[in-house]
This record gives C-alpha cells, sequence and structure tokens, in this order.
C-alpha cells in the first residue's frame, strides 16, 4: 500500500506525533480486553515486559522512564492485589517480583497489540522509510537527551 | 519501537514547555499548543476563526473542546466573539498575549526541527514523517 499523502502534506512532525502515539496503546487494549485484563494500569506494559525477559534493575529502568518511584511502588501494590505478580522480600530486605500466569498471559496479549502495529508499519513503509522513521525517532531521543533545563509539567487540564 | 516512541515524543512537549515559561505562559493546556499554533497571527488585528474548526482537529469531545477554549479565553490567550453572520457560532482569535505564546511555540518547534535536519537525512526525514503518519492511519483502522 502506498505511503498516506499525509505525510508529505501540512502536518508538524509534532502534530503526526500526537496522533501517532496512541496508536499501540490503542492496539494492545483491544488485545488486553479481548484477554479479559481490562483493569492492567495503563503504565504496567513496561514492567511486565521486563520482568518476561528476566531484566536486571526494573526500578531504575522504570525510572528511566519518568517513572517515579512512589508511583513504581504504587504499581506493584496494584498489580500483585490484582493477580499479575508476586513479590517477595529477601533476607537482606531487597524485593522481587515474578510474574504469575495471569501477567504472563497479560504480557503476551501487550505483545501481540504492539506486534500488530509493527507488522502494519512495516506492510505499508518501505524498508528505507522504515529505516527513516527508526533513526527519526531515535534521534529525537538524543535531543531530548541533550536538551537541559526544568520542564514545567503541573498537571494542567488537557 | 514503543520504547524509541515513548522517548521521542516529548521532545517538542519540553522545549516547547521551557519556551512558554521563558514567555511567561507556562499555564497554556497541553492541547492548546495545537489551537494556538493554528491560529492567524498577524498583528495587531488577526483573522477570526470558527471555535468549532479550531478544535476539531484534536480529536477531543464537544465539552472538552469547549472546556479547552473556555480556559484559553480566561486566561487571555484568545479572544471569542459570536459569529457575525451566524451568531449561534462562535468565533476565536490570538489576543496579544496569545500571539506572544503562539510565536514562542512556533519558535521552540522550528528550532526541534532544525536539529532534526542537521542529524538525519533527507530521506530518513521522509521515512519519519511517513512512519509517523502510517500509526495515525493503523490506528484510525485498529478500532475496526
Amino acid at each position: 500500500m502506498p505511503t498516506p499523502s499525509i505525510a508529505d502534506t501540512y502536518f508538524s512532525i509534532p502534530e503526526l506525533m500526537r496522533v501517532a502515539r496512541g496508536t499501540y496503546k490503542r492496539a494492545i487494549d483491544i488485545q488486553l480486553s479481548a484477554g479479559g485484563f481490562e483493569d492492567l494500569p495503563t503504565t504496567s506494559g513496561y514492567l511486565l515486559a521486563y520482568l518476561a525477559n528476566d531484566e536486571d534493575s526494573i526500578p531504575a529502568r522504570i525510572e528511566g522512564l519518568g517513572i517515579r518511584k512512589r508511583e513504581f511502588l504504587q504499581l506493584v501494590d496494584t498489580l500483585v492485589l490484582r493477580g499479575y505478580i508476586t513479590r517477595s522480600v529477601g533476607p537482606g530486605h531487597d524485593e522481587s517480583f515474578a510474574l504469575t500466569e495471569r501477567g504472563r498471559a497479560a504480557n503476551e496479549a501487550s505483545f501481540a497489540g504492539a506486534s500488530y502495529v509493527d507488522r502494519e508499519l512495516a506492510r505499508r513503509l518501505s524498508d528505507a522509510e522504515m529505516a527513516g522513521l527508526r533513526r527519526g525517532l531515535a534521534v529525537l531521543g538524543e535531543i531530548k537527551q541533550s536538551l537541559t533545563g526544568p520542564v514545567i509539567r503541573r498537571g494542567l487540564p488537557r | 519501537m514503543p520504547s524509541l516512541m515513548r522517548e521521542a515524543r516529548d521532545v517538542y512537549r519540553d522545549a516547547v514547555r521551557r519556551a512558554l515559561e521563558g514567555a511567561g505562559s507556562d499555564d497554556i493546556p497541553r492541547n492548546a499548543i495545537f489551537v494556538l499554533g493554528g491560529l492567524d497571527h498577524r498583528s495587531p488585528e488577526p483573522e477570526f476563526s470558527p471555535q468549532a474548526d479550531v478544535v476539531a482537529s484534536l480529536g477531543l469531545s464537544k465539552q472538552a473542546g469547549s472546556q479547552l477554549i473556555d480556559t484559553l479565553v480566561l486566561r487571555e490567550y484568545l479572544e471569542r466573539r459570536n459569529d457575525p453572520v451566524d451568531r449561534r457560532r462562535m468565533e476565536v482569535r490570538l489576543t496579544a498575549r496569545g500571539r506572544s505564546a503562539a510565536i514562542a511555540i512556533q519558535t521552540a518547534i522550528d528550532s526541534i526541527d532544525e536539529r532534526i535536519g542537521q542529524l538525519v537525512t533527507a530521506d530518513e526525514l521522509h521515512g519519519l514523517r511517513a512512519g509517523l503518519a502510517a500509526y495515525r492511519v493503523i490506528r484510525e483502522r485498529s478500532g475496526d
């Protein structure tokens, strides 16, 4: 299928990103809903994926996503209460987490939703466009890291 | 790809927030950035635009769109009046404060665009735009 013409029309990149950013969420929500996981908190996807992949330093990685420690602890509490993960405390008071069967199934549903979007992207874009998309997003990430100074976030109305 | 998207998506927002802070306009709601940026910037008498058109592209509910405009009018970024031709409709335009904020927004966006332009090739930039546009199409069709 040819590239949608809006790519080269008057839409600015931030306008395109505003619309694009909810695509994964919508696709994942469809899969979660089909699997009966509607009570999975929005920010859980990365945590479940890290646990499924046995990633190290999960709290640090979550903090790197901009999720504060207090929010992370609340997220963990919610996921434990809702049966997605288990938490155990070792002799040195260090905490460890593990996926339950429900958590593993929810992670697979999330992965299916994200994979759907990636497959559709691959179907709609040429290899060069896909490479440009990856490169462009990566460069935006690099620019973000290079920007300094405070950013005001006061929970203003959307 | 979702991780790249998550990291990338805040760049413009952060740059715009900083610019607005510098312009004394740190009380602008998030979605208002697109509203102010899309209005006529001419000084001293910018054109009025239909309120319905101004919020249409944001995909907000009618109520949320009206609340957003109300907030911008209250905070003196927009001037609102009845359409002189059809008085059931409302029109809005930038105030002087709104114009300053709109210029700060555009300057911030331009600065990021310029940096991207220095760091990627023209083909890569086309790929970025094509990819973001494709996300939009996928999103619209994923609910079918």
